[in-house]
């Protein structure tokens, strides 16, 4: 494995649900130390301040630390485990999977238990399981032997998927992209930067609690007050069965995407140009998606104050809200040398023009 | 002032696109404002500064109309150059069929549809698709992320006038009219032409964070319950403006609201009062910014809102000038 590979296998198992992020921060705060002068806000987002050859503008690059999970809401008589989504899951991905329970005596396995196909009758068998009548299974047959294994109401429970290259050598399946993805391209994009005169003073953000409502977003532009953000997501690829092109054209390999419309923002348009152009000088290859739903944390970075001129640079993965996605490779590098490029670019007289 | 109207409704703005727009109004504003500025999200902030006047205490009132459209926007662009499309704010696919729309370098597009299941039966946005006419994919010059709108000339018909995008051009030409028609003020007055309304308020939100002001008149368009089996709405077409009540997003200030009603009596204006079941204004996020300010809306009873083809009367809107007129130039001691 190179340094891209064992940082993707750290930063997507490492665990952080949202509102409970502090496992996912202590390995990204490890990385961004060397870099940047790191602060943490009071929702728990981190910062890392990377001064380049001024103060200003102040560039904000933000991707979430959080990943979707559920949280213990009730220990039953007979030792099951009921629980609350803790951000967006469609309960078709969710029966039979494997599941950590993070409980204050340690790690508690489980799964998401299923009613075996013998015992269903032919109505059961056509409907989806509601997710408040899923469970989960650690293994006890009493309340006691949950309360034993340190169990409580709250804890946080992850989705597992341990991260794997994939046999074609460029793809890699893991869970969590979303968006510890964001967090790998902010965390390289500063280490690119180091010892390189960018025009401007960069701020990498993991944010806390995107998947519950974009919310550490809102504390985070807040203490940063950037001039100008770069949100940096995962996107939807629609290159699989049963997607049509006129849902999501995005393809695996073809290069990282630019949002141009999601429910929550429509980017700046001068900025959205310069990333093109910047895409175009550089041969990186680049997609364009637009999506009625969905929304990530520039909805709420743009609105900040006065506005801030934003737009999203994502990297389609397949499969996302799900225990395991998949990437490729290039479609990471092409949008790590995309931010990179973009940041070099991005000057005083450059910004302002953004906002005339 | 129909010029205006006609100017302002027949130009391209969907939300996020606002820029042709605002140049129109930058230019009709010039020389009647005394500071003109874009605000980070393309937010037209114009101030007409006070004049002093005895026994009146000067107030910081901003005036609120959204510069944004409905539209959509190209999803997907297929081998032989059929374009798919999402929506920008609330395009009805019912308005859609049939229609033609326009890109902002001016191509037209028809909308046509896929084969139906069952005769008559109505296609939702995404059995549909905008022809451009192209040959194929190659000679294609539009692409995914391009924007269009409706297009649909203004057209006077006397007493009434109907366009597209009255939601909210209307509002806009009434504030530009407004500016023209005040000659002096003994308040610091914040003409505001805010973008982005249509796909949830997000202009109205940074531009009052900035003008931060103490008072806020929204000016926008409501729906009738004037029309063959209208759903039962006690505002008419002609009746005057109508200042707003209640909508599904705010409650108008009580202060604001008698403030409106006693000047429109003193001022022998026709007026009516607004109770709208569903939808909001940019009123609602002004309503709300910083610690809260006092915010109402003086709304322009319109006939089918969101489709190509707006009714407002005239009469209406030139009495919603003169109310806006009568407001500015005495005291605002809410």
């Amino acid at each position: 494995m190179d340094a891209t590979e064992r940082l993707f296998k750290q930063l997507t198992e490492a665990s952080g649900v949202p509102g409970y992020e502090s496992e996912a921060r202590a390995a990204i705060r490890q990385h961004l130390d060397p870099v940047a002068k790191i602060e943490q806000d009071k929702l728990g987002s981190i910062i890392g301040m990377k001064r380049g050859a001024a103060d200003s503008p102040r560039v904000m690059l933000a991707g979430h630390m959080d990943e979707i999970g559920f949280m213990v809401s009730l220990i039953t008589d007979e030792g099951f485990i009921r629980f609350v989504p803790l951000g967006g899951w469609w309960n078709q991905v969710m029966l039979a999977q494997r599941v950590v329970i993070k409980s204050s005596a340690g790690d508690a396995f489980g799964i998401l238990g299923a009613k075996p196909p013998h015992l269903l009758d032919a109505e059961e068998a056509k409907k989806p399981v509601q997710k408040k009548d899923m469970y989960i299974d650690i293994g006890a047959t009493s309340a006691d032997e949950v309360k034993a294994a340190g169990v409580r109401l709250g804890d946080p429970i992850i989705p597992i998927c341990p991260f794997t290259v994939l046999s074609p050598g460029k793809t890699y399946m893991g869970k969590a992209w979303d968006d510890r993805l964001g967090c790998a391209l902010f965390i390289q994009a500063l280490q690119r930067l180091k010892g390189q005169k960018h025009p401007n003073t960069v701020y990498a953000v993991g944010t806390v609690q995107e998947e519950v409502g974009l919310r550490g977003a809102k504390t985070s532009v807040y203490s940063v007050s950037p001039d100008v953000a770069v949100i940096l997501e995962v996107d939807i690829a629609g290159d699989v069965p049963g997607i049509k092109p006129e849902e999501s054209a995005i393809k695996l390999g073809k290069g990282p995407t630019l949002l141009l419309y999601d429910a929550r923002m429509i980017p700046n348009l001068r900025l959205r140009d310069l990333v093109i152009s910047v895409a175009d000088e550089n041969d990186i290859p680049l997609q364009f998606s637009a999506m009625g739903g969905g929304a990530t944390d520039g909805g709420i970075i743009h609105l900040h104050n006065e506005g801030v001129p934003t737009v999203v640079i994502g990297v389609p993965t397949r499969h996302i809200h799900s225990h395991a996605g998949i990437i490729h490779r290039d479609d990471y590098d092409h949008a790590l040398e995309l931010v990179v490029k973009l940041v070099m670019r991005l000057d005083d007289s450059t910004v302002a023009e953004f906002t005339r | 002032m129909k010029e205006i109207i006609k100017e302002l409704t027949e130009a391209f703005g969907a939300s996020g696109s606002e820029d042709g727009v605002r140049e129109r109004i930058r230019q009709r504003m010039a020389g009647r404002a005394d500071e003109m500025r874009v605000d980070p999200l393309g937010n037209l902030i114009a101030l007409k500064k006070r004049k002093r006047q005895k026994g009146v205490q000067a107030r910081r009132i901003m005036l609120a109309a959204h510069m944004d459209e409905i539209g959509v926007m190209i999803s997907h662009v297929d081998e032989k150059g059929f374009l798919r499309f999402t929506r920008i704010g609330g395009v009805r696919p019912l308005t859609l069929l049939g229609s033609r729309v326009v890109f902002a370098d001016g191509t037209i597009g028809v909308i046509g549809r896929e084969k139906p299941e069952k005769q008559d039966e109505f296609p939702s946005i995404d059995k549909m698709f905008i022809d451009v006419g192209a040959i194929d994919k190659e000679h294609l010059t539009t692409k995914v992320g391009d924007v269009a709108v409706f297009t649909r000339p203004f057209s006077d018909l006397g007493q009434r006038l109907t366009a597209k995008a009255f939601d909210d051009r209307i509002g806009c030409a009434i504030l530009v009219q407004t500016a023209v028609e005040l000659e002096t003020t003994p308040h610091d007055v914040y003409f505001v032409f805010t973008v982005q309304e249509e796909v949830g308020l997000r202009g109205a939100l940074t531009s009052a964070f900035g003008v931060e002001p103490e008072v806020a008149i929204a000016v926008d368009v409501t729906t009738t319950g004037d029309t063959p089996d209208a759903r039962p709405m006690a505002v008419s077409l002609g009746a005057g403006p109508a200042i707003k009540v209640k909508d599904g997003g705010m409650l108008a200030h009580p202060g604001v609201k008698s403030w409106m009603t006693d000047t429109a009596d003193r001022l022998g204006l026709p007026h009516q009062f607004e109770v709208l079941e569903g939808g909001t204004t940019d009123a609602m996020a002004i309503q709300t910014s910083r610690a809260g300010i006092a915010a109402g809306v003086i709304s322009i009873p319109c006939r089918y809102v969101h489709t190509p083809s707006e009714m407002v009367d005239y009469g209406d809107v030139q009495n919603a000038v003169k109310l806006l007129v009568g407001l500015l130039s005495g005291p605002a001691d809410i």
